[in-house]
């Protein structure tokens, strides 16, 4: 499937926009995907449906100068950045509405389970995710299209043009440091 | 922090954070960091924070696709079932079809189905090819190649019925990390062996990879899916040749990115759709050696056309071969991937010729070399204040090993468990039954003569040693009377240390003893004795406050600095692992989990992980494994068909000592009139909760015999058989057991257990059919026992209330809910009586009555009753009570007086008896009269175990340190 997107990307920017009606509907699939997985740990009452959040994926997605598109990695790029934003934003205003709202469920290992994360506040992910740009905004993009745009170690190497060892190390870095700022701001 | 100075320690964390051991890593910091404290401390912060987040955190990326598995779970088809076959969950996906676990209801075995994808369920082409599948396979009997068992119509739709192999496939072992050349080789030849049976028959296999080859526990391979393979034109016409499946591959491509995964398997003539034959296989097998081998594919690309390409154009990448890999399996490679048809291998059979040839010749000749790998990555880093920091990582992996043999070191009595080792690491202290009593015996490794330590009345448990390796502390008596007594590791007089104390350790300085100690209400409480034998302070830090009923299932062990204890207890149902700090700090939850997480354990020798007998990793794996979460990770230790428990480190941290065996049930019959008591069904598996139906020619009771649990009707007279009950009725089920049958003989109440540790009752029909559960207590709060009230109307049984074991009934098929009788001291049967006036239950060491209404209640014995039941005519209870000489006796009380006579003395507690708690179980599980009154039936606790050493438990991390250490 990524293959079929990688092509549809090709001949679109190529100029050929029949490409992009083949192409809508496989975005549309992976963001809704993207929309279950984020929503499934909530509880019914969420206030944004999943579909919701696809349309606004969507129409933030093909709303961007399609001329960056350069191809797969760079469209995962941007999804990943679109990503950020919805799941943040959703996170924030339920956040507001209710306090202590919404988080996505991270599925822990049955075997070994940390208690004290077993929930990741994405509010509060992306404020550490933006002290780390502030110190390395390299090292804020790798987690970026890591962690939003679920590319791989080879993906991200590609994207930004660094060796996979070298996203390999700032990955695994950036995590620690998060986890402990994020262990700061909730105290 | 400045963004200079994050470079700097971004550089030292990710080095650091390569280093799994904890000594090296100081190592490395203190020469880093040098007396740049704050740097070190930033950097141990991290560390810390690496360590807490896990593996998970950041893990699972949103837009990553869900696993196939996340995506399949309301797959609609478990649960349904397809001719005789119930079809239990889904266990692969591939383009050819979907396999799901089944189990044949008619031959009790299980076994894969597998059926179309929906989408080509009205393909006539899949269908066909199905057909074909069928037919080939029936062609083909052979051990290495998995077995089919028939063709079943689901709804006009054909699903094979194979043979269900067990194991992992090859591309899971090689997922796991690089196989030695020793361990390449016999399932290269297996491998082979079952080619040469498939082209013996004119059949090419045309998909052979590692996902097609299944690995069993015990090291068979199986070749699977015959999915893409072709009857060979020459059996039939004479000529060799048959199309390319190329247009099949390409369709399995499109269906979910699988194509890659083909591809790279691929042969050259199937790359460019030509005719292909069984050389086709032989070219597979390379690729399958060569990674097996590597651990990677030769022919890789991150497209198919590239993959094609490489394929085609390039040679496989030669140096990747480990420096030791034997000349005959370099030459087996070289020939299977030869491009060119002609000059390849022709037939397999000839690889197993040079393989087998040339190894002997390797054998007899020079040792085989080790393969060994060691990537050197110069880290060089100019940002550490001039310094010059050069490191070399050695990769995995490494030669992979196969799993230490076990070493009998005492297995001559029919009961010995919990060893410990001493502190010089040159003894063991362990307890066996003498006489049917626990005693303490220490014995050396390599010697053999066992001294025997102790001459106590009761059971000893849990022995341990003071520092200095003279004397040993042990638990003995019975509950609640449990104290902590100490002897001299030569053996004398033993003194009483603390009394009521169940659980005990010493702290490595022998300054502090942790204690589990016991009040009269059975609340249990961590407490610390310091000096030993001083009065114990109990541990106050919240949660960790009281145990209560699930004070036997805590466990805790000092860790090898004596700065901390582990202890590993089951707090709300759920297992928990905490770290409680010896300096008065908070204590840490390090692990939690749904499988169990640390059971009984052992710390490892840098008090980084433990080795522990929790269930992993499904609860019906009573295996040890190791918890490691500084390196996040779980890994096993022991495997096969026996229960392993009680781990214990030798202080070099290299060998493993456990107990080994099987607790067992057996079904005994006992008369009332004190005559011999007789085995019903004696086996080493576990069979319980025996309960006659009114005909008083047929019980039912529960057994894993087969692996899983299920409930039997069984004849007595002719010792015909049929199951009532199993996993497959009550999805999920772990265990089934309390089996009671209702008054008019026509239902069977019984206890499930079903993951994740939820015990409710269920209803079955006799006659057989679906259950229902007694009610559906949305709460989930567990069920266990059930006792049918006389007129069949009510179900009494001992649940919870208010977070205490209680007595409860609630009206069959009304759905609940129960309503709460009485509450009791710990989970224990109850049972009604005939008359339907009262429901005896034990209350901590009190047998009760108490009317079904709970506004009567009275205390009817103080024996400690461990079976009992009411007499026909429900005037008097029957049962099996131990008296203080670890004598059982037969004995009967008079309801109305009270009276007790005892009637036969059967014989001194076995040993298992003692070990009973620490296994949570029940000496005793049932009690059935039968319906002439003169006899009932029940099941008795039997063990058998042994202790076994494990040297070299854990080689993989030995030789890491051993290969740090040479740079």
């Amino acid at each position: 499937m990524s293959q079929q997107i990688t092509e549809l990307l090709d001949r679109w920017t190529r100029g050929d926009n029949a490409a992009l009606e083949e192409l809508v509907p496989l975005v549309y699939q992976d963001l809704r995907r993207v929309a279950r997985r984020c929503l499934a740990g909530q509880r019914v009452d969420h206030t944004l449906q999943s579909t919701a959040l696809v349309h606004e994926a969507y129409l933030r997605l093909v709303g961007r100068d399609r001329a960056h598109w350069q191809n797969r990695q760079h469209f995962f790029a941007v999804a990943a950045q679109a990503m950020r934003h919805i799941l943040v934003d959703h996170a924030r205003k339920h956040r507001a509405a209710k306090r202590g709202g919404a988080s996505v469920n991270l599925a822990l290992d049955d075997a070994i389970a940390l208690p004290q994360l077993r929930e990741l506040d994405l509010v509060a992910l992306d404020e550490a995710l933006r002290a780390l740009a502030i110190l390395d905004q390299r090292q804020s993009q790798v987690v970026e299209l890591r962690f939003f745009g679920g590319l791989s170690i080879e993906d991200v190497s590609n994207v930004l043009g660094i060796s996979p060892a070298t996203v390999k190390r700032e990955w695994a870095t950036a995590r620690s440091w998060l986890f402990a700022e994020l262990q700061r701001q909730t105290g | 922090m400045t963004p200079e100075q994050w470079q700097q320690i971004k550089t030292v964390l990710a080095v650091a954070l390569e280093v799994d051991d904890p000594g090296r890593r100081a190592a490395y910091l203190d020469e880093v960091c040098g007396t740049d404290r704050w740097m070190r401390d930033e950097v141990d912060r991290l560390l810390r924070a690496d360590a807490m987040a896990g593996a998970q955190f950041l893990a699972n990326s949103p837009l990553t696709d869900p696993s196939a598995r996340g995506e399949r779970q309301t797959d609609p088809l478990i649960g349904r079932r397809v001719g005789g076959y119930h079809i239990l969950d889904l266990i692969g996906v591939g383009a050819m079809g979907e396999v799901y676990r089944a189990r044949d209801t008619k031959l009790g075995r299980e076994v894969a189905l597998k059926l179309l994808p929906s989408e080509f369920v009205h393909d006539p082409d899949r269908i066909a090819r199905f057909g074909r599948e069928a037919q080939l396979l029936a062609a083909l009997n052979h051990p290495h190649i998995g077995a089919i068992y028939g063709l079943e119509d689901n709804g006009g739709v054909p699903a094979l019925v194979l043979e269900l192999v067990e194991g992992e496939t090859l591309a899971d072992r090689i997922g796991r990390g690089l196989t030695s050349i020793n361990e390449a080789r016999p399932i290269a030849r297996q491998i082979i062996d079952a080619l040469e049976a498939a082209h013996e028959q004119g059949i090419i296999h045309r998909d052979l990879k590692p996902a097609n080859v299944k690995i069993t526990p015990k090291g068979n391979v199986k070749l699977l899916d015959f999915g893409l393979a072709k009857m060979t034109a020459e059996a039939a016409i004479g000529s060799r040749h048959t199309q390319s499946p190329a247009v099949a591959v390409t369709v399995a491509g499109t269906r979910d990115g699988r194509i890659l995964g083909t591809a790279a398997y691929m042969s050259p003539e199937q790359a460019l759709g030509q005719p292909v034959d069984a050389r086709t296989d032989i070219w597979a097998f390379g690729c399958v050696l060569y990674e097996l081998v590597t651990g990677r594919r030769p022919f890789a690309g991150s497209t198919v056309t590239e993959t094609m390409a490489a394929i085609l154009e390039r040679e496989p990448d030669w140096q990747a071969l480990p420096v030791g890999t034997p000349p005959d399996i370099r030459e087996v490679l070289q020939r299977c991937l030869q491009k060119d048809v002609a000059r390849r291998l022709q037939h397999i059979g000839d690889a197993r010729a040079v393989i087998e040839e040339k190894h002997q010749e390797v054998d007899g000749g020079n040792r085989r070399q080790r393969q060994r790998r060691l990537v050197a990555v110069p880290w060089v880093s100019t940002a550490l204040g001039g310094a010059i920091v050069a490191l070399v990582v050695a990769s995995w992996p490494m030669p992979a090993l196969e799993p230490p043999l076990p070493i009998p070191f005492a297995t001559e009595a029919e009961v010995q468990a919990m060893p410990r080792w001493s502190p010089a690491g040159d003894r063991i202290a362990y307890v066996a039954a003498v006489d049917s009593v626990l005693q303490v015996f220490v014995k050396s490794p390599g010697s053999a003569a066992p001294t025997q330590i102790t001459r106590e009345t009761t059971g000893s448990l849990n022995p341990m040693w003071s520092p200095d390796g003279t004397r040993i502390y042990y638990v003995t008596g019975t509950r609640p009377n449990n104290r902590l007594r100490s002897v001299a590791a030569a053996g004398g007089q033993s003194e009483t240390v603390l009394d009521r104390v169940s659980q005990a350790d010493v702290s490595p300085d022998g300054k502090t003893l942790a204690v589990l100690l016991h009040d009269a209400a059975r609340r249990y409480r961590l407490a610390f004795s310091s000096p030993p034998g001083a009065a114990p302070r109990p541990y106050t830090q919240p949660p960790l406050i009281e145990f209560s009923n699930s004070g036997i299932a805590t466990y805790f062990r000092f860790d090898p600095s004596g700065q901390f204890v582990g202890l590993s207890t089951v707090r709300a149902g759920q297992p928990e692992f905490w770290k409680i700090p010896m300096d008065g700090g908070p204590p840490q939850e390090m692990l939690r989990g749904i499988g169990g997480v640390g059971g009984r354990f052992t710390w490892s020798r840098h008090g980084n992980a433990i080795i522990g007998d929790a269930p992993w990793p499904s609860a019906a794996d009573f295996h040890l494994s190791m918890m490691d979460w500084s390196a996040h990770r779980r890994r096993a230790i022991t495997s096969g068909p026996t229960r392993e428990t009680f781990p214990s480190l030798s202080p070099d941290g290299r060998t493993l000592a456990y107990t080994s065996g099987e607790l067992g049930y057996d079904i005994i019959d006992v008369p009332l009139n004190g005559s011999v008591t007789r085995d019903l069904i004696a086996t080493a598996r576990r069979e319980t909760a025996p309960a006659w139906a009114p005909d008083g020619l047929h019980f039912v009771y529960d057994t894993d015999r087969s692996g899983a649990p299920e409930i039997w009707l069984r004849n007595r007279i002719d010792g015909s058989e049929r199951r009532i009950v199993d996993s497959a009725i009550v999805p999920e089920a772990t265990q089934f057991t309390d089996s009671a049958i209702s008054p008019d003989g026509t239902r069977l109440a019984y206890r499930a257990r079903r993951e994740p540790d939820w015990y409710g009752i269920w209803l079955s029909p006799l006659s057989g059919g679906a259950p229902v559960p007694l009610w559906n207590d949305q709460t989930r709060s567990p069920q266990r026992g059930p006792s049918w009230s006389p007129d069949g109307t009510w179900i009494a049984y001992y649940g919870i209330r208010d977070s205490k074991p209680a007595v409860m009934k609630v009206r069959v098929g009304a759905n609940g809910p129960a309503e709460f009788i009485t509450t009791m001291a710990t989970y224990q049967p109850v049972r009604w009586s005939p008359r339907g006036d009262w429901i005896a239950f034990r209350d901590g060491q009190a047998l009760k009555i108490v009317s079904p209404d709970g506004q009567y209640q009275r205390v009817i014995s103080k024996r400690a009753w461990e079976t009992y039941g009411w007499s026909k005519d429900g005037a008097a209870l029957y049962g099996i009570a131990s008296d203080a000489n670890r004598r059982l006796v037969l004995a009967t009380i008079d309801v109305e007086t009270g009276h007790e006579h005892q009637i036969a003395d059967i014989g001194t507690m076995p040993p298992a008896f003692d070990l009973a708690e620490n296994f949570n179980e029940f000496p005793y599980r049932g009690f059935s009269l039968h319906p002439d009154g003169s006899s009932f039936l029940t099941s008795v606790l039997r063990a058998k175990m042994q202790i076994y050493l494990m040297k070299d438990f854990d080689r993989g991390g030995r030789l890491a340190d051993h290969w740090w250490r040479r740079q």
